[in-house]
């Protein structure tokens, strides 16, 4: 049974008076512990497909199904609880807290899982251990430079062990050095048996480091199998 | 999240815009300030007004009673048993109705004549300590060459039954029940005095207006009452029978002398209770009980001896019930009433009074209470800018799993840090303003001679009630901030910049 599936899932976003389709009955299976890269054009929907998969939104049909259940059923707090626990997600942008400290972040991601002060600077330092940064931990955000900032998402997306982890073209503003310095993190993580679904513009990035390349055009998947 | 996570949380949000966090404070802080100045005015007005004056008073366990008057006992002689038997009938005419109703009043009115049987069956009641009745009369009295009309009353030689607890400040009780002797107050003097003329009060004035001023001290008065000791009144009395037609006789032979000497006097101190007012008047002049109930008769006018008369005999006005303690009060008041006398509970009549003060007291709290609402806008105000500015992280901590209810929780606490700091800050306030115009406002009173009077309370209900209160309402006020926050989009807000 795959982990993560998408079934015939379509997107339409209502703009004013007329909506805009951004998923068109898209499906799609991951399975457990593989890397999946997806690629696509711009505006493609590629990112619509990752939030939907991190229970960040709802399809307008279809259904997503995260380990045999349907997200579909789960109302606002177990949909929170979804995203704390069985998903880590990494963003184009970071998306970190500007003001609070690399450790900060991380540990707000533990906190929200109810995990003790004192088990949570130490669970930190672990983490940013674990991205090369146990240095960095004090340094915000704005002290920190792209790839060490996107080395600290994926540490907060770490945080509290999560199944799968969601990238979303985590490399988009960084370097080539850098940007394989963090999809070999991602690759480790994904030796340590995470399921990781990695958006990308780079076909080159995606061949080498996903086991699979599934290509999103006209709101649907090709080559999903 | 824990609730150390969600205030150090809110902590940091706060000291991120320590200005408008300042700012939102400082509304609350005027708000709570105004309510703890307002409600502790009222609360000083009532304490000094009532609890302070009215409890040196033995209010709680005095009950005054009255009888039937005269003109009632005459009317219930004829007609008592068809008034109080009449039934209700709805189709009578207005007229008719309308004297039903004074039936009706007329029956609430007391229907007992308040005599020596009625005072000892008062007497046997369960927990009444001692039942006085008021036996008062007018006189004509002489005292150092001037003669003035005076109403004296009757008082037991005990001390403890006098009204108000009075203490003597010199001399001695009456040396038996019919002995011509009074007990005076020590403001006495001032009943024979001149009349004012328009220059002013006659003991002011003589000597500097510093000096009259203040108060004079416990050994001065003392001293004053001394002197009153042994001091001789006339009372007068018309001889009872008529001259022969015809003779005038000199006008010293149609009135009889009866020569009073005064024995005690009575500190002026609680002089001022409602119950001097009801059994011997502001300036209590008192004789013994006999020798009143003497003097009464000798005084008083035709038409009540014409009462008397025709009554056999017409009770005294009222009497004064003192019960063991506050808790007889109660039962004592009701069983005198189904008596068919008239007892008024003072307790009932003080907790009217403290309800009148509860209106003024929430009133004032109200209004006060509208500086409050303004601040709760504020913190609302500043909720929401802070909610706009933060848009991002809270769609941030959506996405990486925080809960709705933990990012309210987070705005709550912020507008509880906001109240609680404000809260506490105003009570301070509070408390300073009152602290400055009661100061002030003393420095006047003593500059014009009187005593120093608190004029704020602040009891520890208000203190705690206004912190709370004021956390109360930035809790509310968060409400609508606290639900916009948990309804962000993490996916629109993660967009946002
Ligand atoms: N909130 C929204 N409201 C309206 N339209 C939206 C919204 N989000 C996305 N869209 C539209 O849906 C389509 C897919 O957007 P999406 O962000 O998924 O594309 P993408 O493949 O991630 O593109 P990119 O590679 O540039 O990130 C786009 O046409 C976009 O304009
Ligand atoms: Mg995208």
């Amino acid at each position: 049974m795959p982990l993560l599936r998408a079934r015939n899932v379509s997107k339409i976003y209502r703009m004013g008076a007329g909506t805009v389709p951004a998923l068109s009955g898209a499906s799609v299976d991951v399975e457990r512990g593989e890397f999946v890269a997806i690629l696509g054009t711009s505006g493609s929907g590629k990112s619509t497909l990752l939030n939907l998969f991190g229970g960040l939104d709802r399809p307008s049909s279809g259904e997503i199904v995260f380990d045999g259940t349907c997200l579909e059923g789960l109302d606002h707090k177990a949909m929170a609880r979804y995203r704390l626990r069985s998903i880590g997600m990494v963003f184009q942008s970071f998306n970190l807290i500007p003001t609070m400290s690399a450790a900060e972040n991380v540990s707000l991601a533990l906190a929200f899982s109810g995990v003790r002060r004192a088990e949570r600077r130490d669970k930190a330092t672990h983490l940013l251990d674990s991205v090369g940064l146990a240095a960095r931990g004090q340094h915000r955000p704005s002290e920190l430079s792209g790839g060490e900032q996107q080395r600290v998402s994926i540490a907060r997306a770490l945080a509290n062990d999560p199944q799968v982890l969601l990238a979303d073209e985590p490399t988009g503003n960084l370097d080539s050095t850098r940007a394989h310095e963090v999809l070999e993190i991602l690759k480790a993580q994904q030796q340590r048996g995470k399921t990781i679904v990695l958006i990308t513009h780079d076909q080159e990035l995606a061949t080498r480091f996903a086991d699979r390349c599934v290509r999103l055009k006209d709101g649907k998947l090709q080559g999903a199998a | 999240m824990s609730f150390a996570d969600i205030l150090q949380m809110a902590l940091r949000n706060l000291r991120q815009a320590k200005l408008r966090a300042t700012l939102t404070i400082i509304g609350v802080v005027v708000g709570v300030s105004s309510i703890v100045c307002m409600v502790s005015f009222a609360l000083g007005l009532q304490e000094n007004l009532l609890n302070q004056s009215l409890s040196k008073f033995d209010i709680f366990t005095t009950i005054p009673v009255s009888g039937a008057s005269v003109s009632a006992l005459l009317e219930m002689g004829q007609s008592n048993a068809q008034v109080a038997d009449e039934p209700a009938d709805p189709t009578q005419s207005p007229a008719t109705r309308r004297d039903q109703a004074l039936a009706q009043l007329r029956r609430s009115a007391p229907r007992r004549m308040l005599d020596d049987k009625a005072i000892e069956e008062i007497q046997k009641m369960p927990g009444v300590e001692f039942v006085m009745p008021r036996i008062g009369f007018n006189a004509i009295l002489q005292y150092e060459g001037k003669t003035r009309q005076l109403t004296l009353a009757g008082a037991s030689a005990d001390l403890q039954r006098l009204p108000g607890n009075r203490t003597l400040l010199a001399g001695t009780t009456f040396s038996n029940d019919f002995a011509r002797e009074l007990l005076v107050s020590e403001g006495f003097a001032r009943l024979f005095r001149q009349p004012q003329g328009p220059e002013g009060r006659p003991n002011e004035g003589r000597a500097g207006p510093g000096a009259a001023r203040t108060a004079p001290s416990e050994a001065e008065r003392r001293a004053a009452a001394e002197k009153l000791l042994g001091r001789e009144l006339v009372l007068l009395t018309l001889r009872a029978q008529e001259l022969p037609a015809g003779e005038t006789g000199s006008l010293d032979s149609r009135y009889e002398k009866h020569v009073f000497r005064i024995v005690g006097v009575l500190s002026d101190e609680l002089n001022r209770g409602l119950f001097e007012q009801v059994f011997s008047g502001s300036n209590a002049l008192l004789v013994p009980t006999g020798t009143a109930r003497l003097y009464r008769k000798l005084n008083s006018d035709p038409l009540s001896k014409l009462g008397e008369t025709l009554m056999g005999d017409t009770g005294y006005q009222a009497a004064m019930v003192r019960v063991r303690s506050p808790a007889d009060t109660q039962a004592v008041y009701e069983a005198i009433n189904k008596m068919g006398l008239r007892a008024i509970s003072l307790t009932q009549q003080l907790s009217q009074v403290k309800t009148v003060f509860l209106v003024i007291n929430c009133s004032l709290a109200l209004l006060a209470g509208i500086s409050l609402f303004v601040a709760a806008i504020g913190i609302s105000n500043t909720l929401i800018m802070s909610i706009t500015e933060r848009t991002r992280e809270i769609g941030i901590m959506k996405a990486i799993g925080g809960d709705d209810r933990t990012i309210m929780s987070i705005f709550f606490c912020e507008a509880g840090l906001l109240g609680f700091l404000g809260g506490c800050l105003g009570v301070i306030g509070g408390w300073a303003l009152d602290t400055i115009a009661n100061l002030a406002v003393n420095h006047y009173i003593a500059g014009a001679g009187g005593k120093s009077v608190n004029f704020f309370y602040i009891p520890w209900y208000l203190w705690m009630g206004s912190i709370v209160f004021a956390v109360g309402v930035s809790l509310l006020a968060a409400a609508y901030p606290a639900y916009r926050a948990a309804r962000v989009d993490p996916i629109k807000a993660l967009r946002h910049d």
